[in-house]
C-alpha cells in the first residue's frame, strides 16, 4: 500500500511559510496522492443521492447542475436556521490563530488552507458575501467572495482533507468545532452531487447487506464460524455464537473490519473468548452487522439512515440492551447522536452488566454499552483470570481514538484494562494523548489508497509520537481502540516507524485471559511465540 | 464555564509546533504569550471601564473608589498613574505585533482584524493622553456626562478641550462599530455548544425539534434479498 515514490526525508521537506498571494487568489490544485475519487455511479443511485453521474476531481468540467449555486446558497440558509453550531461558528471567529498549528494536516503539509481557522473561512467568506451586511457591502475588504466553481473545488479539496477529529476545538477560545463546518460543508457538496467513493460506496454496501465492505449474511456466518475453529485450536475450547438469535440478553455490534480485515481479526477473537468465558447470553446480528457509520461522513442524514438499523434490530431480537465494539467514529454516533436522531429506545432496558450487576447510569438514555466500559468493570470486580505475562513479548503505546477521547472522554477505561493485561506500557507524550490526542490522518472517509501522500501528511504527528516512545522505551506495539485506526496506522507506522505494529485493545485481553479447561498456549494470537516464564 | 469566561482556559492550553529537521522530530513548546496578552487586556478593559463609572454616577460608589486606588497603587506621577493604563497599551501592543509580525497570522487576517486593535489602542491612547498631557477639566465631563444620562445635554460653559473630544468620538465610533464586529464575540464564549453543554447525551435524551423521518433499509427488505441464502446458512428467518 505504501507505493508512494517519496521517501520520508522528502515529505518532510515542509515550509510552514504561507506564499506571498493572498489566500483568495490561489485556486486549487488536485496533485495526485492528496485527494479522493468520486463515488461510482451506482453506489450513488442506491442511496438515491442528487445528481448522480461519473466525474473525477480532476476532470476540468465537474458537470454540476445548471442551478447549483442556487442549491447551495439555499441548502446554507437552510442549515444556518437548523444548526446554532453553524450559524455560531460562522460569526464568531476573531482569527487569534491558536488553531493554526494544532492540525495534523497543517503540520504534515504546511498547506495555509489546513490551518483550521482559514479552512472555515472558506466557508465563512461565502457565507459573510450571501448572509450578512458586512459582506454585501465591503466584499472582499470585509472577508467575503462570491461563489464560484473554483470555490466549490476547493471546498471538496480541503473539506476531504479533514478528518473530524476536533483537536484543534481543543485549543480555540470559543470552542470551535471544525468538524461541524466540515460536516455542514460536505452535507452542502452533496446536495450537488459531489461526494467521495471511499465514503458513498461503504455507505451503499452498509445500506443494502448491513456493514461496510458488503458481507452478506451467510458470509457472515461463515467467518464467524472460522473465527471459532481459530480458537480452537489456539486453547482447544470450542466456543459459541449465535446470529440473528432472538431472546439473547444482549446484542452486540461491533464495525465489520473486526470480522473482515486485519489485524482487527484478532480482536474479533478477543471478544468471542471474553464473551464465552464469562457466559454471556448474546447475539450477533448479520441485519446490523456494522458498528461504523460512513454516513457520518456525508450528511447527518445519511448517517441516521445506516444507524436505524441499531434499534431496529434490538427491538425486533427482544434484548435488553445493546453492547458495542471498539471503533472511532461509531462511537460518535452512538453516544452523540444515536438517540436523538433514532430513539427513544423505550423497548431497551437500562444496561446493567449481567455479570457484575453494575448499572451503567452513563448510558441509561441510549442504552448502549461501550466494550471498554464493560470489560473494566469486569475486570474491577475481579470476575476475570488474566495472565499479563502472556503479553510479555510486547512493549506498548496506547492511541486514544479522536471520537472515543473527544466526543466521548473514555480515557481511563482503556488504561485501566492495559494496565490489568499487560505489564509493559509507555504514554506517547502528554501534548499527543488524550484529548490532546493526534489523529491517525485517515479518518472521515479519507483512508482511500489514491489519498496516501496525504494520509502519511496527516499522520505525521501521530507517528511521530510513536517514533519517540519507540526509541527511548523500545515499544513495538501500538494499541487503539478504533477500527479506522487499526485499518490505517499499519501503512502510516511502516512508512514513519518501520517496526511499530498495531492492535486492538481486546487482543490484548484475549491473549491475556486464562479460560476455564484451556490448553497450555505455546503463542498468542498472531501466532508469535510466547515469552519463556522464568521459574 | 467560569474557567474559560474569567481565566480563558482554552487559550492557556496553547503550544507551538516546530519542526527540528535534523532530527526529524516535531517539538511542542508552552506557548502562553497569546494568553498574557489577551487576558491582560481584557481584565485591564474591565477595570478600565469600571473606573469611568465615576464619571457618570454621583455619588460614586465605593468599589469604583477602591478599585480607582488599587489601580494608583504605586501613587507615581501627579495625577497618579493607573496601572491598567500601561498593561492595556502594552498588551494590546503586542496583540497587533504579533498579528503583524507572524506570516501564518498576517495571511488569516482581514482588515477588520487590525481595524479593530487599532481602534482599541487609539480610544486607550487618546484617554491617556487627555488624562496625562492635555489635561481637561473634569467636572465640566461630568456635568456633560450626567446631562447626557439625565437627557437634558448641556455644553458646558467653561469648556472641556479638544481632547475630550477626540476620545469621545473614538469612543463612539468603538460603541458604534461594536454590535457589527467581531468584537461581539463575547457572546459565543456562552453560545458555543462545546463550551457550555454538558457531554451526557447517553445519559439524558436530547431532542430534535426538526427530526424528520428517512428512507431506511428494513429487515423484511433485508431479508427478502438474502432469503435464500439465509435458509442454507441455516440462520433463522422471520419468513420461511
Amino acid at each position: 500500500m505504501t507505493d508512494t515514490a517519496q521517501k520520508p526525508e522528502e515529505l518532510l521537506k515542509l515550509d510552514y511559510k504561507p506564499p506571498k498571494k493572498g489566500w483568495m487568489k490561489t485556486p486549487v490544485d488536485f496533485k495526485k496522492g492528496t485527494y479522493c475519487y468520486s463515488a461510482p455511479q451506482k453506489h450513488q443511485e442506491y442511496l438515491g443521492l442528487p445528481y448522480p453521474r461519473q466525474w473525477q476531481p480532476f476532470d476540468n468540467d465537474w458537470k454540476l447542475p445548471e442551478n447549483w449555486k442556487q442549491i447551495i446558497l439555499d441548502g446554507m440558509s437552510d442549515r444556518l436556521n437548523k444548526y446554532r453550531s453553524f450559524r455560531l461558528y460562522m460569526d464568531i471567529c476573531v482569527r487569534c490563530g491558536a488553531c493554526a498549528d494544532k492540525c495534523h494536516f497543517f503540520i504534515g503539509t504546511g498547506d495555509p488552507k489546513n490551518m483550521p481557522v482559514l479552512r472555515a473561512e472558506l466557508l465563512r467568506s461565502v457565507y459573510r458575501k450571501y448572509f450578512t451586511l458586512g459582506g454585501k457591502l465591503f466584499g472582499k475588504i470585509g472577508g467575503a467572495r462570491e461563489l464560484t466553481e473554483d470555490v466549490l473545488k476547493e471546498w471538496f479539496y480541503y473539506f476531504y482533507q479533514c478528518t473530524e477529529c476536533r483537536r484543534c476545538s481543543v485549543f480555540c477560545p470559543y470552542g470551535i468545532d471544525t468538524c461541524e463546518i466540515t460536516m455542514m460543508a460536505r452535507d452542502l457538496l452533496s446536495l450537488v452531487g459531489c461526494n467521495v467513493g471511499w465514503v458513498i460506496e461503504p455507505a451503499s454496501n452498509c445500506f443494502r447487506t448491513g456493514n461496510h465492505l458488503g458481507v452478506p449474511p451467510h458470509a457472515f456466518k461463515d467467518t464467524l464460524d472460522f473465527a471459532l475453529g481459530e480458537i480452537e485450536d489456539l486453547t482447544g475450547i470450542k466456543v459459541d455464537a449465535s446470529v440473528n438469535r432472538k431472546g439473547a440478553e444482549l446484542l452486540f455490534i461491533t464495525p465489520s473490519a473486526d470480522y473482515f480485515a486485519s489485524p482487527h481479526w484478532y480482536t474479533f477473537l478477543g471478544y468471542l473468548m471474553l464473551f464465552h468465558e464469562i457466559g454471556l447470553d448474546y447475539t450477533w446480528s448479520a441485519y446490523a452487522s456494522e458498528g461504523g457509520n460512513f454516513g457520518l461522513f456525508h450528511s447527518a442524514e445519511m448517517m441516521k439512515r445506516l444507524n436505524a438499523k441499531m434499534y431496529a434490530e434490538a427491538k425486533r431480537l427482544g434484548v435488553k440492551w445493546i453492547l458495542g465494539g471498539e471503533c472511532g467514529h461509531m462511537w460518535r454516533v452512538v453516544h452523540q447522536y444515536m438517540n436523538t436522531a433514532n430513539g427513544p429506545a423505550d423497548f431497551l432496558e437500562e444496561p446493567a452488566s449481567p455479570i457484575t450487576g453494575t448499572k451503567f447510569e452513563n448510558a441509561k438514555a441510549t442504552k448502549m454499552v461501550h466494550i471498554c466500559e464493560f470489560t473494566s468493570d469486569l475486570i474491577k470486580n475481579n470476575k476475570l483470570k488474566l495472565e499479563p505475562s502472556r503479553n510479555d513479548h510486547w512493549k506498548m503505546t496506547f492511541h486514544d481514538s479522536c471520537n472515543p477521547a473527544r466526543a466521548m472522554g473514555l480515557l481511563e477505561e482503556p488504561r485501566y484494562i492495559i494496565k490489568n493485561v499487560c505489564n509493559n506500557f509507555y504514554e506517547m507524550p502528554d501534548n499527543t494523548i488524550r484529548e490532546y490526542s493526534f489523529c491517525c490522518g485517515s479518518g472521515a472517509g479519507l483512508g482511500s489508497d489514491e489519498n496516501i501522500e496525504m494520509r502519511l501528511r496527516g499522520g505525521l504527528p501521530r507517528a511521530n509520537a510513536v517514533k519517540y516512545v519507540k526509541e527511548k522505551h523500545g515499544v513495538n506495539l501500538l494499541t487503539c481502540i478504533c477500527a479506522i485506526d487499526r485499518a490505517v496506522l499499519p501503512t502510516l507506522l511502516q512508512y514513519w516507524v518501520p517496526g511499530v505494529e498495531v492492535s486492538g485493545l481486546h487482543e490484548l485481553v484475549g491473549n491475556a485471559l486464562v479460560m476455564k479447561g484451556e490448553k497450555e498456549r505455546t503463542t498468542d494470537m498472531r501466532g508469535k511465540p510466547l515469552q519463556q516464564k522464568e521459574n | 464555564m467560569a474557567l474559560e469566561v474569567l481565566a480563558f482556559r482554552s487559550l492557556l492550553r496553547n503550544t507551538k509546533t516546530e519542526l527540528r529537521q535534523g532530527i526529524q522530530k516535531l517539538v511542542y513548546k508552552d506557548s502562553k504569550l497569546l494568553w498574557l496578552g489577551a487576558i491582560v487586556f481584557h481584565w485591564s478593559l474591565l477595570i478600565i471601564l469600571l473606573r469611568h463609572l465615576r464619571l457618570f454616577v454621583e455619588p460614586v460608589p465605593a468599589f469604583v473608589i477602591s478599585i480607582q486606588r488599587l489601580d494608583g497603587f504605586f501613587q507615581i506621577t501627579l495625577p497618579a498613574l493607573y496601572i491598567t493604563d500601561i498593561l492595556i497599551v502594552l498588551a494590546l501592543g503586542y496583540l497587533l505585533f504579533r498579528r503583524m509580525a507572524s506570516a501564518q497570522l498576517r495571511y488569516i487576517s482581514l482588515f477588520s482584524d487590525y481595524f479593530a486593535v487599532l481602534l482599541l489602542l487609539s480610544v486607550a491612547l487618546s484617554g491617556i493622553f487627555m488624562r496625562y498631557i492635555f489635561r481637561v477639566d473634569l467636572v465640566s465631563v461630568k456635568e456633560l456626562a450626567l446631562g447626557v444620562l439625565s437627557f437634558h445635554p448641556s455644553i458646558p460653559a467653561a469648556g472641556i478641550g479638544l481632547a475630550f473630544y477626540v476620545h469621545l468620538f473614538l469612543v463612539c465610533t468603538l460603541f458604534a462599530y461594536l454590535p457589527y464586529s467581531k468584537l461581539v464575540h463575547m457572546a459565543g464564549v456562552f453560545l458555543s455548544p462545546t463550551r457550555n453543554l454538558a457531554n451526557n447525551s447517553r445519559m439524558r435524551r436530547h431532542i430534535n425539534p426538526w427530526n424528520y423521518t428517512v428512507k431506511v433499509h428494513t429487515y423484511e427488505e433485508w431479508e427478502d434479498e438474502f432469503r435464500r441464502h439465509m435458509k442454507e446458512a441455516g440462520l433463522p428467518l422471520e419468513k420461511e
